[in-house]
């Protein structure tokens, strides 16, 4: 299994209607190439960046995709539109640990929630799967005491991405009042002062940030959209595409 | 020998154009002065295109590219029109390695299927640690590229950075590989193969780290 890590800049103030017609115009066809969306976030503190994640079972699906992206008419036309919505992005391509839950493992669990934290480690050279493993059997059980569950625990390797990224994401709550409980949890825990000077030697720099999964047709999002808006969203655009 | 390596941004939407409109209007003047080895759109990148030229033997090298730029009317007005489709570029110049194959080379190791039929490159840029580029390089000649050369890769380039651009202690390094599918064979061989693991160990050592970016060829570039 391996992951394709899309982050995009959105022109302000249209990030809604982007949402609404990537998921008309974009991901039905995505999907046909055999990629699978397992979120689609806002980026807190960087409104205008989004991040979409998507699953797909093998490198062969990369090439499918990128003769989507050169030929397919309606790409074509999307590339287009998606011009008055997208003014960047940037590719990369991850490998999940092998504790990491995939999406139907999302799908069946616990995993719908409003804010994500997503955190990119920058892991010094040759110590990547060290770190990894003890991510999975140190920090992972750690975190869930304190209320958090790991959505995906990735390392780059393609795409645009440096040596030793490594990028976890969790389950961080509905409110902000919910990740500053979860943050308590973890000041108190002594085990957590343990790991953060062991972890260190590993990865001298973590950067931080949170995912808000406000999309209504995306797997990973906050409870409270109700399933039937995933209906009415992706019903919105149709009418505009239904010349096909 | 010395090679222009030059960063693209185009506006959003206009990639494909811009690259086609490239191929038209620039080519045809820049073979004039160079050879024009690769020119690629950066993959899962919206905004972002790479080329790289290898300049003439001599002094007449940067002269002639000066001349293009500045008094050429083809230059000239590709200046001018390339301003429709990018607002950013960014110039460089790299040296060629002793090992680094020249356009001459890459153009007879196509006669025999290098270098050709490949929808994917990637660049890899190593950031050496201070005083181990010697090291680093041995190491890359005889250990790192007939290891990757016996997996189906091909070393399109390998360069050093020349004059005043670019950072100190950075190996540009330039590959070939058929696909997408291609690359994710290679890469599982390569985790289990025992010789590729110590590698890795032994640039874990010289490296503070490396970082890549992987390239589509266009339809006209000559390596593709």
């Amino acid at each position: 299994m391996l992951y394709l890590y899309d982050s995009i800049m959105i022109v302000p103030r249209l990030q809604e209607e982007f949402w609404k017609v990537m998921g008309s115009d974009y991901l039905p066809e995505a999907e046909q190439t055999g990629l699978r969306l397992v979120g689609m976030f806002m980026i807190g503190i960087h409104y205008n960046e989004n991040l979409a994640l998507w699953e797909f079972d093998d490198w062969a699906t990369l090439d499918r995709l990128q003769k989507l992206h050169d030929k397919h008419p309606w790409i074509q036309s999307w590339k287009r539109e998606s011009v008055d919505y997208v003014t960047d992005s940037t590719g990369k391509v991850l490998q999940p640990a092998p504790f990491s839950p995939t999406l139907a493992k999302l799908k069946k669990g616990d995993y719908k929630y409003t804010i994500y934290l997503h955190t990119l480690a920058k892991v010094l050279p040759g110590k990547e799967d060290e770190y990894i493993k003890a991510v999975g059997k140190e920090l992972v059980p750690m975190a869930k005491s304190w209320g958090m569950k790991l959505v995906g625990c990735y390392k780059a390797v393609g795409g645009t991405a440096s040596s030793g990224e490594v990028i976890n994401i969790w389950t961080a709550g509905n409110v902000h009042g919910d990740w500053v409980k979860i943050r308590e949890a973890s000041l108190k825990d002594l085990a957590y002062k343990e790991w953060e000077v062991k972890a260190g030697k590993w990865r001298p720099k973590v950067v931080y940030r949170f995912l808000y999964g406000l999309v209504p047709y995306s797997p990973l999002r906050t409870p409270f959209l109700p399933e039937a808006a995933i209906e009415e969203v992706r019903t919105v655009a149709m009418p505009e595409v239904e010349w096909k | 020998m010395l090679y222009l390596y030059e960063t693209t941004y185009p506006f959003p939407g206009k990639m494909d154009e811009y690259v086609d409109v490239m191929g038209t209007d620039l080519m045809p003047g820049l073979a004039r002065h160079m050879t024009v080895l690769g020119v690629f759109r950066i993959a899962f990148r919206h905004r972002e295109s790479f080329f790289l030229s290898e300049l003439p033997k001599g002094v007449d090298s940067l002269e002639g590219l000066s001349n293009f730029v500045i008094h050429e009317r083809d230059g000239l007005l590709w200046h001018r029109a390339g301003l429709r489709y990018r607002d950013e570029w960014f110039d460089s110049l790299l040296e060629g390695l002793p090992f680094s194959p020249t356009a001459a080379e890459i153009k007879k190791r196509q006669k025999k299927g290098d270098f050709t039929g490949n929808s994917l490159y990637y660049r890899l840029i190593y950031n050496i640690l201070p005083g181990k580029t010697e090291e680093f390089l041995k190491a890359f000649e005889k250990e790192l590229l007939p290891l990757d050369e016996k997996m189906g890769k091909k070393l399109a380039g390998c360069y050093l950075w020349f004059g005043a651009c670019g950072e100190s202690g950075e190996i540009i390094s330039l590959w070939s590989v058929k696909d997408w599918a291609h690359f994710g064979k290679m890469r599982e061989a390569q985790l289990k193969d025992p010789k590729y693991q110590r590698w890795m160990q032994k640039v874990s050592g010289l490296c503070a780290d490396w970082s890549y970016k992987f390239l589509l060829p266009t339809t006209y570039s000559l390596l593709h």
